[in-house]
């Protein structure tokens, strides 16, 4: 079927090189036999589209002209070149080029531009309007996009260009392409701070010198004499504690560490603190769970249908990050193992199995079908997470603002091509674990029965309880069920959770004294057989479209130097990127990371898009500083535990949150750091407070059967886990309630730097919902049976150290012991003295549970 | 607490007119009245609140009632008198043997005649809607090539079947926020797909719809989480809101500078006139009986399974939510059309009619965009099934197929686009689900090229690098 259908399939063709640039990518300049050929690759969906290109082709008129050059030229200059002039070099000339518009590679402003054409190839066959794309695309051919994006042409004009390109698309216009389309942007790219490697700097002279404890704070203060700007005072130490405390393990410090830091004169007290933090189990619970976000952890495939359901063995993964983070991993050790464990050498069984687990990273984000979509998406977390660069970009095109070329896409992603997701046993590589698995799951059912059994006495009394609280049920008036409210829910409510806590507390004995053995599978990545892939690339040669391998590298830009070598024969260079990307060499790993925990710290990063380091992020707010930040990172064995000690113990870290009108009106992006930054607890550490207010939190990994059977929010909310947040599952389909409303971390999405909303949803959290309330009520339990509280008063203290870290004002223990009086007197139902006693504690806990104090941290 | 109104300085605070208005709770009317500053209430304003259009709208709010499993155009709304004729016969060449589970071409079993004066041929499937037939505009030339429902519905949701990307509710709350104080800028009602669908992406988390879930089915299970007032008493639950606010406000006073301060102060007074309004909007028996029974819904609130979702829906709408979809399922008729589909379609057709003649009838109509559409179409093609031997329903067909849109300033009683004369691909005026999205913001007042998120180090648009607003649709 030669003709006009046949060219509009091929400009089709260009069209989808675009997207589909791995395999089977058709020579798309080629004759009509050729390009028939490869079509009965392509899948269904592909195919549907030829009746379509049918109806559209066969409307087509081939209305060929014969005329003179000179008549052509005439032609050209009357009809096209305005059209031209007026409709396309806005973003197709080299103009476009100076002010960084060009768009699509093509350069309409030169016959040797238009010729050429542009990225997704030519788009000028002279002789032939059907078989140029420039018509389709003027025709708005939905199949190939439409031109000028402002709105489509009239007909006459795009019949006259049907008739110039019919004459041989006759153009006068001399010369050479103004200028090479992207060489001069990348050129000027390459030259961005973030390429080149990080230089220490000698820390800048300042006028106040007796003011920095350490050399962040002389680079800090340089910039703010410089601006004018002066540092507020010092924090009291009673925030300072808290503020240590929720930043570097995410809980409150308890009344008695409270009262020793006090207490404790030593200059060396703060050091002392910050010391025994980073030596607790906590401090990785907290810090684990900042990477976690950055590469988009979750318990389930967060798809649909075939891609929905848990990842088995995930939470290795988590396991393995918060050990890390305790054992302070060096940091290219840790990126390493992410990238290439399974690769690495291994002094042990149990590092093997690490190694492995390690590249699970590489196994999150959401469940994709398509497995190279799943492993373009691998390649991009890995950039944004490791380097802060959108790698995916350049999967289509060169990059648009970044030196990252298809090239090395093609390149980079070769290297993963090669390995792919799989579950293993790691004792025996072969295996799939595919049988252990199943065993495991079989196991598992002793345990998820009693859990489901508690869940559905939860429901029961949930549905019971909807039906005698707020007339949401539109059965009823408001009226009706408010007279229904009284007393006999009291008792009804009462004995069902009762009832509910008989259960719960024997699931939970079931789960600690759990014999369930955990098969050593892991999620992770395999290398497939050798001899590795390359990915191919179409290039244009004289003739036509040829596919070329791309041997497997690194990405240009992000090598400085000699990359180490890779076989191509035999080595995917998984391990030599692994190798690479903790080299001094890269110009972005350190940076990125010590950005990372700068902003964890300081509440902004020097570069504020802590996810982007390309041109279309932040500069930094103090480049010399994140460098000399970043080669000590490096030269002190990439710990973070010793970067965090450095920026704490700085004096800047330790500033107040107070506001100076001054300062704000000359720091109006507020990225100078005259004072500390008041910031919203992330909504893992405001549970982790509820829980640690309450005295109800339970420390270390809950046991492993409880995680896996609670892969399920109905469970997890029967069984009402008391163990950190960090641990709870994350389910990509089911997001927690608390993870919703207090900005959790998508795990979807790359997220480095979580939102702080304040949304009503939080207030009906905070008031309604079953964690608080429950917490509220253990909460009073504990401070009426607290020994050492003697009276209301001790009590209000005590309340207030637990849930504030701070001892109430005369005016607030007068204030909350009229509140408890009133709440008795009025108490609502008939009830027991101690039953309202309690009662009114838990509706006072509950409200200070609730208050912007507790969840800000100064 | 009824000290003056002025500070010391002799003007007028924001926070002390807060102060002032929190003991009754009644403060969100004044709160507008007190800015002191631009910024200052730029940084203060939830991200929820109106925001102003581009340009004067024409809708300024929608209702999106999904379709999951797609409409079969072919028995509804595309009449194909040629597909009709030859019912029976082998499907052309050129079909190109689009399912192999399609033998022969399949008739629709349905009588189609014309409506109104604009004449649109509609099937008696949709008698009742067929009554506003002068009102709709018929969009028959969607297509993509996505035939599977999980990802097609991911696609027509969020424009990219593949990448995690905000929802079109979402990105329309984002950029015009709520115009209730009370109620959130996106609703979904019953949803059924993945959370993604409905989910903000990139967008803040505020943007992600609201469900309110088991409408119509479940009765005493609160449609979302910690909505009712859980083992306290209003007037218990009135004194602890008090004293919160009370230390809420001692604790901004520290730092007057800090609006995030104020922003929980607001968040407590909405969250608590929210616990109020959500009971009233669902309690679908404050109306009328002669409204109940438009919609289909008996006396005792039984009635089709789109008749309560409709009815809220017009509810939510009314009282200033941006954006409520409700969402149907049954539609992935595969096999047994004849004698299913008047069944399923009676479940929308009368309540989608009496949602349009309701809104009508409240002067509505004219700025509430009605979008009536699913993941895809059905198939020109008959399915069957050898065993046991079923009769005939239509497969997935993504290549053309049909949305309805109503009110809200598009073209009335037109017919735009058109798949080929069998019905299975769009052939003429052939539009994307982008296109769509950027149609709906010019509708709403919004350029879908400037209304733009930073993400990723980009600026991200609703409908992306792809789709553009089809005038044609506009009035």
């Amino acid at each position: 079927m030669p003709g006009p259908m046949q060219a509009l399939l091929d400009n089709l063709d260009i069209l989808e090189s675009g997207s589909k640039s791995f395999a089977g990518n058709p020579p798309r300049a080629g004759a009509d036999a050729i390009g028939l050929k490869w079509r009965h690759d392509l899948p269904t969906n592909h195919r549907l589209l030829l009746p379509i290109a049918v109806l559209a082709g066969l409307s087509l008129a081939s209305d060929c002209l014969a005329q003179s050059d000179a008549t052509g030229i005439e032609f050209f200059e009357k009809k096209i070149r305005p059209v031209l002039v007026e409709h396309c070099y806005e973003c197709h000339s080299a103009e476009a080029v100076e002010n960084k518009k060009l768009k699509g590679g093509l350069l309409l402003d030169s016959r040797e531009g238009l010729r050429q054409g542009g990225d997704s190839g030519p788009v000028l066959v002279p002789g032939d309007s059907n078989k140029s794309l420039l018509l389709s695309l003027l025709r708005n051919d939905p199949k190939v996009g439409k031109m000028p994006p402002k709105g489509k042409l009239p007909d006459e004009i795009i019949a006259d260009f049907e008739k110039w390109i019919e004459l041989g698309a006759p153009d006068p216009r001399e010369g050479k392409i103004a200028t090479d389309k992207y060489k001069v942007d990348f050129d000027e790219a390459r030259g961005r701070w973030a390429f080149q490697l990080p230089k220490r700097s000698a820390p800048p002279a300042v006028n106040r010198s007796a003011w920095p404890r350490n050399d962040i704070d002389r680079f800090l203060l340089a910039k703010q004499e410089e601006l004018g700007l002066k540092s507020v005072a010092d924090v009291e130490p009673r925030i300072l504690l808290r503020r240590l405390y929720f930043d570097l393990i995410g809980l409150p410090p308890s009344p008695e560490q409270i009262a020793d830091f006090l207490n404790d004169p030593s200059p060396q007290a703060v050091e002392r603190v910050v010391d025994e933090l980073l030596k607790s189990p906590r401090f990785g619970e907290r810090w684990a769970r900042h990477w976690l976000d950055v590469v988009r952890y979750g318990d389930d495939k967060g798809g649909g249908g075939f891609n929905s359901g848990p990842v088995p063995f995930a939470w290795r993964y988590r396991q393995y990050v918060i050990d890390s983070f305790n054992e302070d991993k060096p940091y290219d050790r840790f990126v390493a193992e992410q990238i290439a464990g399974d690769l690495l050498p291994h002094s042990d069984e149990e590092s093997r199995m690490n190694g492995m687990i390690a590249t699970g990273m590489q196994t999150m984000g959401p469940a994709i079908g398509n497995p190279e979509e799943k492993l373009d998406e691998r390649v991009d977390v890995l950039g944004r997470a490791v380097w802060g660069m959108s790698i995916g970009c350049a999967r289509c095109h060169d990059h648009k603002f970044d030196p990252i070329y298809r090239q090395d896409y093609a390149a980079f992603v070769g290297v993963f091509m090669n390995s792919k997701v799989a579950m293993r046993l790691p004792s025996a590589e072969d295996q799939d674990g595919a049988i252990a698995n199943k065993e495991f799951e079989a196991a598992l059912k002793i345990y998820l029965k009693p859990l489901q059994g508690l869940a559905q006495l939860q429901k029961d009394a949930r549905s019971r309880m909807g039906r005698m609280a707020i007339p949401y049920v539109p059965s009823m008036t408001e009226e009706e069920l408010l007279a229904r409210v009284p007393d006999k829910s009291q008792v009804v409510v009462r004995q069902q959770s009762e009832g509910i806590a008989k259960a719960r507390d024997q699931v939970v004995e079931l789960f600690k004294k759990s014999e369930l053995v955990i098969p050593p599978l892991v999620i992770g990545i395999k290398e497939e057989t050798s001899p590795p892939r390359m990915m191919q690339l179409d290039k244009k040669s004289e003739k036509g479209i040829v596919k070329t391998g791309v041997p497997r590298g690194m990405i240009r830009v992000m090598v400085h130097g000699e990359f180490p070598e890779i076989d191509q024969k035999t080595q995917s260079g998984r391990l030599q990127v692994a190798e690479w990307a903790g080299s001094d060499r890269h110009p972005l790993t350190a940076r990125v990371m010590v950005n990372r925990v700068w902003r964890h710290l300081f509440g902004r990063g020097i570069v504020a898009s802590v996810d982007t380091f390309g041109a279309t992020g932040d500069p930094p707010s103090h480049p010399e500083l994140l460098d000399t930040l970043a080669v000590e990172f490096m030269s002190e064995g990439w710990s973070v535990k010793k970067l965090i000690r450095k920026i704490v113990l700085s004096r800047s870290y330790q500033l107040a949150t107070v506001h100076d009108p001054s300062n704000a009106d000359k720091d109006v992006d507020d990225k100078y750091y005259w004072r500390g930054r008041r910031r919203r607890l992330e909504a893992e550490a405001i549970r982790d407070a509820l829980l640690a207010a309450s005295s109800n939190l339970e420390l270390g990994p809950p046991p492993i059967a409880m995680q896996v059977a609670t892969l399920d929010a109905e469970m997890l909310d029967a069984l009402d886990d008391r163990h950190r947040t960090v641990y709870l599952p994350s389910l990509r389909n089911n997001v927690q309630p608390l993870m919703r409303t207090f900005d959790g971390a998508d795990p979807l999405l790359v997220t480095g730097a979580r939102g702080s909303t304040n949304v009503p949803t939080q207030a009906l959290f905070m008031l309604n919902s079953n964690l608080v309330l429950r917490q509220a009520r253990r909460m009073a339990e504990h401070l009426l049976s607290d020994a050492q509280s003697a009276d209301d008063a001790a009590r209000i203290e005590r309340m207030y150290l637990l849930a504030l870290g701070r001892s109430p004002n005369e005016k607030e223990v007068q204030n909350h012991l009229v509140f408890l009086k009133d709440w008795r007197e009025d108490y609502a139902f008939p009830a027991e003295e101690s039953t309202q006693i309690r009662d009114s504690w838990a509706a006072l806990c509950q409200a200070i549970l609730a208050t912007a104090e507790f969840r800000y941290v100064e | 607490m009824n000290t003056n109104v002025t500070d010391d300085s002799g003007s007028v605070t924001r926070r002390r007119m807060l102060q002032q208005a929190t003991a009754g709770f009644g403060s969100v009317a004044l709160a507008a009245m007190a800015h002191e500053n631009a910024k200052a209430e730029e940084a203060r304003r939830s991200p929820l609140d109106p925001k102003p259009t581009h340009f004067p709208a024409k809708a300024k709010r929608v209702v999106y009632i999904q379709l999951r499993g797609g409409l079969s155009s072919l028995d509804t709304f595309d009449y194909k008198p040629e597909l009709n004729r030859r019912g029976g016969e082998e499907p052309p060449s050129w079909a190109g043997g689009a399912t192999n589970k399609s033998p022969k071409l399949f008739a629709s079993p349905f009588r189609w005649s014309r409506h109104g004066e604009s004449g649109l041929w509609i099937s008696e499937c949709f008698q009742h809607t067929a009554h506003h037939a002068d009102d709709l505009c018929v969009v028959s030339s969607l297509n993509h090539d996505i035939a599977d429902h999980v990802l097609g519905a991911l696609y027509v949701h969020t424009g990219d079947a593949r990448n995690p990307r905000p929802s079109f509710g979402s990105w329309i709350s984002y950029g015009l926020g709520s115009e209730a104080q009370d109620l959130p800028g996106f609703v979904v009602v019953n949803p059924a797909d993945a959370p993604a669908n409905y989910g903000s992406g990139f967008l803040p988390d505020v943007f992600t719809a609201t469900p309110l879930r088991e409408i119509g089915r479940t009765a005493g299970v609160s449609p979302i989480p910690d909505l009712a007032i859980n083992r306290r008493t209003f007037e218990q639950q009135r004194r602890q809101l008090a004293l919160i606010q009370e230390q809420n406000r001692r604790y901004a006073e520290l730092s007057p500078e800090d609006d995030r301060l104020d922003a929980v102060i607001e968040s407590y007074e909405r969250g608590f006139l929210m616990q109020q309004a959500y009971p009233e909007v669902l309690n679908l028996f404050q109306e009328s009986r002669a409204t109940l029974e438009m919609y289909g819904l008996k006396e005792n609130g039984s009635g089709s399974r789109v008749a309560q979702q409709a009815l809220l829906a017009r509810r939510l709408l009314e009282r200033g939510v941006r954006f409520v979809q409700i969402c149907d399922g049954g539609w992935d008729t595969h096999f047994n059309l004849a004698a299913d589909y008047p069944g399923l379609t009676g479940g929308l057709d009368k309540p989608l009619a009496a949602l349009l003649t309701d809104l009508k009838n409240r002067g509505m109509f004219d700025d509430t965009l009605v979008v009536v559409g699913g993941e895809f179409g059905r198939s020109p093609g008959g399915e069957i099934r050898a065993t046991p031997p079923t009769p005939p329903g239509r497969d997935h067909n993504c290549r053309g197929f049909t949305w309805i849109l109503a009110g809200g300033g598009v073209k009335k009683g037109i017919k735009y686009g058109a798949t080929d004369e069998l019905g299975y691909a769009a052939v003429e005026n052939p539009c994307k689900l982008h296109d769509i999205y950027a149609t709906m913001l010019h509708l709403l007042g919004m350029d879908h090229r400037r209304m733009t998120y930073r993400y990723a180090g980009r600026d991200f648009t609703l409908p992306d690098v792809h789709g553009d607003v089809i005038r044609e649709l506009v009035t």
